[in-house]
């Protein structure tokens, strides 16, 4: 039995030393674009540009504008003299917003029958999280300002709730180890799956899977021989791509090592095992593209890489029980990021053994159509 | 000129594109319906509330203030209480696990504080593991306590305020900035398509069979993409209309402008696909670069939802070097803010020097190989 698979091996490895351009970009295209995005991705939302209309010009005012300048969130790059020259900043992108302190804006603070208001206009158009980011820092300026006048005018101090923030695993809410460990995860799962999904459908298109059945290879051999050969290359992608996260990039490794490489194994067969059954309901390699493309994108979606699963439709919710990546990507980051171990793992780590299991059982049936 | 001119032979490229992508229902679909199925899941992903969040308390004080306060957060539904802690293990753990996103903690004394000196702390402690959602969480937390706090001084006058308006999109629905984006990663389908049209004929062999007839490379490449860039137009308007009628995100400015600049951006995209198109040989070595070069870093790297970081420059070279930054500008400047051309010409201009280029490179390299 090993014999058979052995030489079975042989041959899908000689298949892919010969597609040279494949075998570069599963091995080095990652790297590249791990070290490219993370050097590039910001850590923090920071200097969000802003124009100040400053129609009052006095001693306030400019007490105002230091105070939104000192934000971390926020840069005041252009003083505009009116509100029109300011919508044209917003229009050509220049800045994200404006902040228009109105004329008379002091006399009215001493004032008894009205507040003052200060006008902050923003960007709707532009990302919403930057938008509200912003907003949040530039009330918050203002407000503790205005607060301060107010116990200073008063000489009675303010009541009230002060909130003290704690940011577990990642003090400095710092965006780079969220950012690449989902890049870890998807790269491994995209790159083990195009070479996976080859597997089956590439010897039916030449005619050759005419011949295995004519060879001693029983079905669950034939999967296991296939599946060697991208669960080399996972590996090999998953322990460069960890190294650089750990060498280049610091990302922390909280938990052990040795439980996740025993996991990221246990999850690139679930991935092949996904792989090969879409090699086995395809007729052509083109049609295996498309499908792995589509399959892709709903790992893309759905498994928490670009919106937490918690925030998805529940619809979403729910099916993203099926995508593997979804477990693997909670795995990745509960043991590198919170420094958890097996039993908070455990609940991932059952979902995928199920999938795989799920997986080998289809293949193994869907194969038998084919070759018997 | 021995067999007609180069327009007839383009002609005769393009007639039989035409007939391949609309038999071939995967070329089909992802050059026309793709984008539009694409926009409509992903924007189902980005269409969460930004300030909905799942939370746990633990109280230590059980004050009758406490409660107040806790309501007070809660009020308006978007915050949601569902689990309690005893102690700082158990917040902890149910952050470990995922449970929450974050935990209120409020000590003992809360309300005596708050009724002899006027002043209290809580502490909130939220997963760090997310910033952007736990940045939302901190802000939609503090602009409450805030409130409650202002509620609590309703005698001691504040002598100015905050009043804020929201440009585009008064309610900031995250829809409208979002799906407007959207469509440069959807519109990268299309594209995409090109180079696994030429892979595909690299892979069957009519490539090769190409250099027999009297058809020049420029001839050939010219033709596929106008085929292409015609069908991603179609696709577009679909994209559209899935957005406009399906997700009401308004379309404020010229249509005619908008299509213009998507046969620009596609014009971009497609010549960084030709490209591509002629190191690989393979469609799955195709799809794994255009993954890895052009779609995901798409995501990150242009403005979608992360800002572009000032402060690098590999951050900005990488930005500028991506069609869909200045698509995401555009599309959004036309869709939200009804700008025109003077607003625009740059982002116009350097997505048209790109495809320029890619479209030159393409077709040296092609013509080196095909002749």
């Amino acid at each position: 039995m090993f014999n058979r698979i052995a030489a079975l091996i042989q041959k899908e490895l000689l298949q892919l030393i010969r597609d040279r351009v494949l075998l570069l970009f599963a091995l080095i295209g990652p790297m590249i674009q791990l070290t490219m995005l993370g050097q590039a991705i910001s850590r923090d939302i920071a200097d969000v540009p802003v124009a100040i209309v400053d129609y009052d010009m006095s001693s306030l005012s400019r007490e105002i504008i230091t105070a939104l300048d000192n934000t971390v969130e926020l840069e005041v790059i252009r003083y505009p003299e009116s509100l029109d020259e300011a919508r044209w900043l917003i229009d050509s992108g220049e800045v994200l917003g404006v902040v228009v302190i109105p004329r008379g804006f002091m006399e009215h603070t001493r004032s008894a029958s009205e507040v003052p208001q200060i006008q902050v206009i923003l960007d709707g158009g532009n990302s919403s999280f930057i938008a509200s980011r912003a907003l949040g820092a530039a009330q918050g300026a203002v407000q503790s300002l205005a607060e301060e006048a107010a116990v200073t005018s008063s000489a009675q101090p303010l009541s009230g709730v002060r909130l003290f923030v704690e940011a577990l695993f990642n003090r400095t809410l710092d965006l780079r180890p969220h950012t690449i460990t989902a890049q870890l995860a998807l790269i491994t799962f995209q790159i083990t799956t195009l070479v996976a999904v080859m597997g089956i459908v590439r010897e039916r298109e030449i005619g050759t899977i005419e011949m295995l059945t004519i060879t001693p290879l029983r079905r669950l051999e034939l999967i296991a021989g296939k599946a060697i050969t991208p669960l080399i290359i996972g590996v090999s992608n998953f322990l460069i791509m960890f190294t650089l996260t750990q060498v280049v990039f610091h990302v922390p490794m909280r938990g052990s090592f040795v439980l996740l490489l025993i996991v990221t194994v246990l999850y690139l067969f679930c991935e092949i095992g996904y792989a090969l059954m879409l090699s086995t309901i395809t007729r052509s390699q083109q049609q295996a593209v498309t499908l792995v493309f589509v399959w892709v994108m709903v790992a893309i979606t759905m498994s928490g890489y670009l919106v937490p699963v918690s925030r998805l439709p529940a619809a979403m919710q729910w099916v993203s029980w099926l995508i593997p990546l979804r477990h693997y990507l909670s795995i990745v980051r509960t043991l590198l990021l919170k420094g958890g171990g097996l039993p908070e793992i455990s609940p991932s780590v059952l979902a995928i053994g199920v999938l795989t299991l799920l997986m080998i059982f289809i293949t193994t049936r869907t194969l038998r159509r084919i070759i018997e | 000129m021995k067999h007609g001119n180069p327009l007839r032979r383009a002609a005769a490229v393009i007639l039989k594109e035409y007939k391949h992508v609309w038999f071939d229902a995967g070329f089909f679909f992802l050059t026309t319906l793709s984008p539009a199925v694409l926009l409509t899941l992903l924007t189902y992903v980005f269409s969460f509330n930004l300030q909905e969040a799942d939370l746990a308390v633990l109280n230590s004080d059980q004050s009758p203030q406490s409660f107040e306060y806790i309501r007070s957060l809660t009020a308006d539904g978007d915050l949601k209480i569902t689990d309690s802690a005893r102690n700082y293990d158990e917040v902890i753990g149910l952050i470990r696990a995922g449970r929450v996103d974050g935990v209120l903690i409020i000590p003992p004394g809360f309300g005596g504080d708050l009724e002899s000196r006027d002043e209290a702390s809580v502490s909130l402690v939220v997963d760090g593991v997310d910033p952007s959602t736990a940045v939302q969480i901190i802000n939609s937390i503090d602009q409450r306590t805030n409130a409650y706090s202002r509620a609590l001084n309703g005698t001691v006058r504040i002598p100015f305020d905050v009043r804020w308006r929201v440009w585009f999109n008064p309610n900031l629905e995250s829809q409208y900035s979002m799906v407007p984006g959207l469509m440069a990663i959807v519109l990268i389908l299309p594209a995409m398509a090109v180079a696994l049209g030429i892979t595909r004929e690299k892979e069957t062999g009519t490539f090769e069979t190409l250099s027999t007839t009297p058809i020049r490379g420029p001839e050939y490449l010219v033709g596929k993409l106008i085929v292409y860039l015609s069908m991603g137009l179609v696709g577009t308007l679909f994209a559209l209309g899935v957005a406009v009628f399906w997700f009401k995100v308004p379309f404020r400015g010229n249509l005619l402008l908008y299509m213009l600049l998507t046969a620009d951006y596609l014009f971009a995209t497609m010549g960084l696909c030709l490209i591509v198109a002629h190191f690989v040989t393979s469609q799955r070595t195709a799809t794994t670069a255009i993954l890895l070069i052009l779609f995901i870093p798409s995501f990150f790297q242009t403005g979608l939802s992360l800002p572009i970081d000032k402060t690098s420059l590999g951050a900005q070279i990488y930005a500028f070097s991506l069609p869909a930054t200045q698509f995401i500008i555009a599309s959004r400047g036309v869709m939200l803010k009804a700008l025109d051309l003077t607003a625009l010409w740059s982002e116009a201009l350097a997505m048209f020097v790109m495809g320029l280029v890619g479209v030159i490179v393409g077709i040296l390299l092609f013509t080196k190989k095909i002749g």
